[in-house]
């Protein structure tokens, strides 16, 4: 793989971290299946700063577009939604010690029909909030991101990253939601890399506000907190419901990476999290309604090895837990508790008999864990089971502009108990076509994922369509 | 420089970490238990309360969606709930007692229980013990309609009251006067601050040519019309126009008036009022009174021995009282929303312990001239 398209694979994987930045998430989800051409490096494990290779000037333009149809979904789940973005992303080499990148982002995110929540999405917290209204609500706003590394002694980097996004969200319905979400999110490393091992320590900080509005139209808005998913608090109905959601999270940790392109190489990362999330309500005065605390664990590891020269091997684990409590600020009482582990394991072969063709063949299995209570008004879902997924896929070059990806997975899935059935069986296919064409690349993205529930013969259907461009 | 600033970061990392995180609280909400005795003054000695066996129990809250809870007291009056959050209750108690061979009473007992964290200071074990009470049988206001039906033109035009007789005998509403009643700075006042007032025609007291029998119903219409025939909220209203009473402000220019329904009124050339339009009341809060007429001059207050019956109804659960306790030991419509089709309602015709929060419950569809299922 050129150092281009490894700079360009780099680039878009910060690119799409800031896609979800308005929720910053408590802990890296890694799909290591969906990763064959992408390098299990440091970076992608951590997002350390400090960790990220770059050589040249670039600069990066894309837009995408994602639509999805939830035919089976949760009650408080949009039916569907649309998502159309764009970035631009600039970097500069300031010297030959560091360099610097600054990229901007616009989201347009539609959820269709979405059954009387206020939340962006209800299953994210503890105490979400509903009201009287049903409808399709638009969120939109930009993104700053920026970047700067820096080799501040032979062989030790130090990277600091930061994240700020204003979003905006309108319900077209009676009442009028409207949110306000603010987020950012701050990184810094250090990396003592040499070509054989590198060994860094990274660290995150983010801060979410949201902030709700509902005003009436006619009637009184009629809104509801949930204390959990089954026991909702009426609130008193009245002209104008506020709400603020104030979120913050904290995450560090480090890394060891053994070995190098060559041969093999081991890189293993582990991270210690925490947040804290809060609620809390206006009317004439502020009423807090909940807070909840979440800490947890994550640990990541990738051994891949050239067995050889046209075949790798890839070994990857993840471990990760976390627990929660939750406390009401209505009655200042323990309300929630919630304990979650996944311990996950896989392995993929990867023939690549040359530059213009690849094959992998890949497998993983894990346990995943729930143990969820709620004390209001008793609850308790206590379940573990075994996740497995098998996965195959093949990139080629059909001409010398032309490259076809697909990709097939079949697996089970453990899902929690408000998606009402006790696994999943899950099939997927996906599909990447991309052209060069004198003015860049254009990708063109098809995914569909049919989920079969335990409980009935109805399947769900999930459809992604995506299309991108970026400059050469 | 470098070195500083790794430093300041960690730090940064460090103390935000110490900042930003609470303890987990020892108490565990949906630990709650009620405890409580159901007594009833002895027949022999007033004084003395005896305690009531075999008495179904009824223990809900509307802050939570969480079920009802019943049970039935054991042989000395005491039954327990538990198991409950912290919250406020209403507890009800509803049954008839035999007096003798051919005879029975009517007994209730209900309470407001306030057992929020903060009012039990982490307490999870709260006791109490409720004296049961003959229901006061009698004229009473029975429902109150005046949040509008569902509709986004602001109509509550569609407002009634519905009295019911619950004596033996007929009442009757000679002379009466209805109160929209203002606040009453001394809740211990023995007179009713006014601000609209309306009058049943006849005499006072001695009057006889308007009854209302034992068990009936009489609705006494804003507007006594068909207001489903009213274009957007059609289908969505009432139709008032076989209504028993209309209310009419005699001053109010080209008021409406329903030729067939007969008139309370103001501006009657005895009772008086400024306003001078008709007959309206909060709509999701207010103070309304029924005085037997003694006294119409509400210039110095209505005396409040006059009083017949009065209810406060408010849909804010931090609302301040306004009528005196003797009246109304606190108000009844707490949730209710504007323009939502609710009505406001006593549990049972003539359900009556002074206590409109335990008395009334809010109905999603008004019931003018009979009780709701």
């Amino acid at each position: 793989m050129n150092k281009i398209i490894k700079t360009v694979i780099i680039i878009f994987v910060i690119g799409c971290s800031t896609v979800f930045a308005f929720e910053d998430v408590f802990a890296r989800q890694i799909d290591f299946a969906g990763q064959i051409d992408d390098p299990l490096n440091t970076t992608y494990l951590t997002a350390n700063p400090a960790s990220i290779l770059y050589k040249e000037n670039r600069e990066i333009f894309s837009i995408k577009t994602i639509l999805s149809d939830n035919a089976y979904k949760r009650t408080y789940d949009p039916s569907s939604s649309q998502n159309y973005s764009a970035s631009f992303s600039s970097l500069r080499r300031i010297n030959d010690a560091s360099f610097f990148m600054a990229g901007i982002s616009y989201d347009d995110l539609r959820l269709k029909d979405m059954f009387g929540s206020r939340e962006k999405y209800f299953y994210d917290d503890y105490f979400s909030m509903i009201d009287s209204s049903t409808g399709t609500t638009a969120y939109y706003g930009p993104q700053l991101n920026l970047l700067y590394n820096v080799e501040i002694a032979n062989d030790l980097y130090l990277g600091v990253s930061g994240n700020y996004g204003v979003e905006r969200g309108l319900k077209d319905t009676f009442p009028k939601t409207i949110t306000i979400m603010r987020n950012s999110i701050y990184r810094v490393g250090l990396d003592y890399r040499k070509e054989s091992f590198s060994i860094g320590v990274h660290g995150r900080y983010y801060d979410d506000q949201t902030y709700y509005e509902s005003v009436k139209s006619y009637s009184q808005v009629i809104a509801k907190t949930y204390i959990g998913y089954n026991v909702f608090y009426n609130e008193l109905s009245a002209s104008t419901s506020k709400k603020k959601r104030t979120r913050n999270g904290f995450e560090y940790g480090g890394h060891l990476r053994l070995g190098g392109e060559k041969a093999a190489a081991l890189n293993v990362s582990v991270s210690g999290l925490h947040r804290i999330s809060r609620s809390e309500i206006y009317t004439s005065y502020s009423k807090p309604r909940g807070l909840w605390q979440r800490q947890g664990i994550q640990v990541l590891s990738d051994l891949t090895i050239h067995v050889r020269d046209v075949v790798d091997a890839r070994l990857y684990g993840e471990y990760l837990h976390f627990s929660d409590w939750g406390e009401s600020l209505i009655s200042n009482a323990l309300v929630i508790e919630n304990d979650e582990s996944y311990s996950h394991a896989g392995a993929v072969l990867v023939y690549e008999p040359s530059m213009v063709q690849k094959a992998f063949l890949g497998g993983e299995i894990g346990k995943v864990a729930y143990d969820y209570k709620e004390y209001v008004f008793p609850f308790e879902d206590t379940r573990a089971g075994v996740e497995w997924k098998l996965y195959a896929g093949a990139g080629l070059y059909l001409s010398s502009k032309t490259r076809l990806n697909f990709n097939l997975e079949y697996g089970k899935e453990v899902p929690k108990f408000y998606w009402n059935t006790e696994y999943f069986q899950n099939t997927g296919v996906i599909i990447n076509l991309e052209q060069l064409f004198s003015f860049g690349y254009i990708e063109v993205k098809f995914e569909n994922i049919s989920k079969k529930p335990s409980n009935g013969s109805e399947s769900i259907s999930i459809m992604q369509l995506g299309l991108s461009y970026r400059r050469k | 420089m470098k070195k500083t600033l790794i430093i300041l970061s960690i730090a940064a990392l460090v103390l935000s970490s110490c900042l930003l995180f609470e303890n987990k609280p020892e108490a565990i909400d949906g630990n709650l238990q009620i405890n409580l005795t159901f007594t009833v003054p002895s027949e022999e000695d007033s004084t003395v309360e005896v305690p009531v066996a075999d008495l179904p129990v009824r223990i809900f809250t509307t802050n939570y969606n969480i079920p009802e809870q019943y049970d039935t007291t054991d042989a000395n009056g005491f039954v327990h709930f538990d198991h409950l959050p912290y919250a406020y209750y209403t507890v009800e108690a509803h049954s008839f007692i035999s007096t003798g061979e051919f005879t029975e009473i009517e007994v209730v007992g209900a309470k407001v229980l306030d057992l929020v964290a903060d009012s039990l200071q982490g307490e999870n074990v709260y006791i109490d013990s409720l004296s049961m009470e003959s229901s006061k049988r009698g004229l009473k206001i029975n429902e109150i309609y005046t949040s509008g039906p569902k509709n986004r033109i602001y109509y509550f035009y569609d407002l009634f009251l519905e009295l019911y007789n619950g004596l033996s005998e007929t009442a009757y509403l000679d002379g009466m006067v209805i109160l929209r009643l203002s606040t009453t700075k001394d809740l211990f006042a023995d007179t009713l601050a006014v601000t609209n007032i309306y009058q049943f025609p006849g005499t006072p007291i001695t009057g006889r040519q308007y009854p209302i029998e034992p068990g009936e119903f009489m609705v006494l219409a804003g507007k006594a019309m068909n207001h489903n025939a009213i274009g957007p909220i059609a289908g969505l209203s009432v139709d008032l126009s076989n209504a028993n009473w209309e209310f009419r402000n005699l001053i109010e220019p080209g008021g409406y008036d329903n030729p067939n329904v007969p008139d309370i009124t103001t501006n009657n050339g005895k009772v008086v009022q400024k306003s001078r339009v008709d007959f309206l009341v909060g709509i999701t809060g207010d103070g309304i009174a029924l005085c037997d007429g003694r006294d119409y001059d509400q210039t110095d207050g209505i005396d409040i021995n006059t009083v017949v019956d009065c209810v406060e109804y408010s849909s804010s659960e931090t609302h301040t009282k306004e009528v005196p306790y003797s009246l109304d030991a606190s108000f009844g419509g707490i949730g209710q929303t504007k323009y939502n089709g609710e009505s406001l309602e006593r549990v049972r015709p003539g359900f009556d312990t002074n206590n409109s929060r335990v008395d009334f419950v809010i109905i999603n569809a008004p019931t003018p001239g009979y009780q709701h299922e």
